[in-house]
């Protein structure tokens, strides 16, 4: 299953979910949404905004782990 | 179809609904004895009143269904039970057509060609309306997990 850690990075970076959300362009909802791992896709353009803003890979957002 | 018409179709079937209701109590009582005359009839009524409350019961879901069109939420898993509800209730009513049609000709006797075939007909018809409304009712199962990941898309 795909681990979204974006909380992390977010943490890491010291960057509020609101300030995220106006600097990528979505609603703080689907920003919960998505750090909640409810969403069951990303947009590549959103992928790319969350790296542009948090200066980061996609892999230090989004994780694979094997389900047991 | 314009939010109006939704919104008059909505009005029909609550109509429906109660008049279906009103008329059916008096002729549960009535009708027997209008008919006494003809025994086969009265037998068949056994089958035909059954029949009358599940048609009732299509009705009634169908209505719960307007309201979520009025909200604009069609695609929700309510509605998808809904229209399995309906199938489920158009087979039993083909089935209850069936043992009318059996109870006509093995036990009562009754060869009234006529009889036989709108029986026949009838049975037929839900059968179809059945398989037609659980057919939608798997498409608006898919067309809602497909609104759902279409949604849940960041």
């Amino acid at each position: 299953m795909i681990i979204v850690n974006l909380d992390v990075m977010m943490a890491k970076r010291k960057i509020s979910s609101q300030e995220l959300a106006e600097k990528v362009g979505i609603t703080q909802a689907n920003l919960s949404i998505l750090k909640t791992g409810k969403g069951k896709a990303i947009r590549f353009s959103t992928l790319e905004k969350i790296c542009e803003v948090l200066d980061c890979k996609p892999g230090d957002i989004l994780d694979y782990e094997k389900e047991k | 179809m314009f939010p109006k018409e939704i919104d008059k179709m909505g009005h029909l079937l609550k109509i429906i609904v109660i008049v279906g209701i009103v008329l059916a109590i008096p002729s549960i009582i009535l009708v027997p004895f209008l008919l006494s005359n003809n025994y086969s009839i009265i037998y068949s009524m056994l089958i035909v009143y059954p029949n009358g409350g599940l048609m009732l019961g299509i009705s009634y879901q169908f209505y719960k269904m307007f309201d979520s069109l009025e909200k604009k939420e069609p695609f929700t898993m309510k509605n998808v039970k809904i229209l399995q509800t309906t199938g489920y209730l158009s087979f039993i009513m083909s089935a209850l057509w069936l043992l009318d049609l059996l109870l006509m000709i093995l036990v009562i006797h009754n060869t009234y060609i006529n009889y036989i075939l709108v029986l026949l007909f009838l049975m037929i018809l839900f059968f179809g309306v059945g398989i037609a409304l659980w057919t939608l009712s798997l498409l608006l199962h898919q067309a809602t997990e497909y609104k759902e990941e279409n949604d849940l898309t960041i």
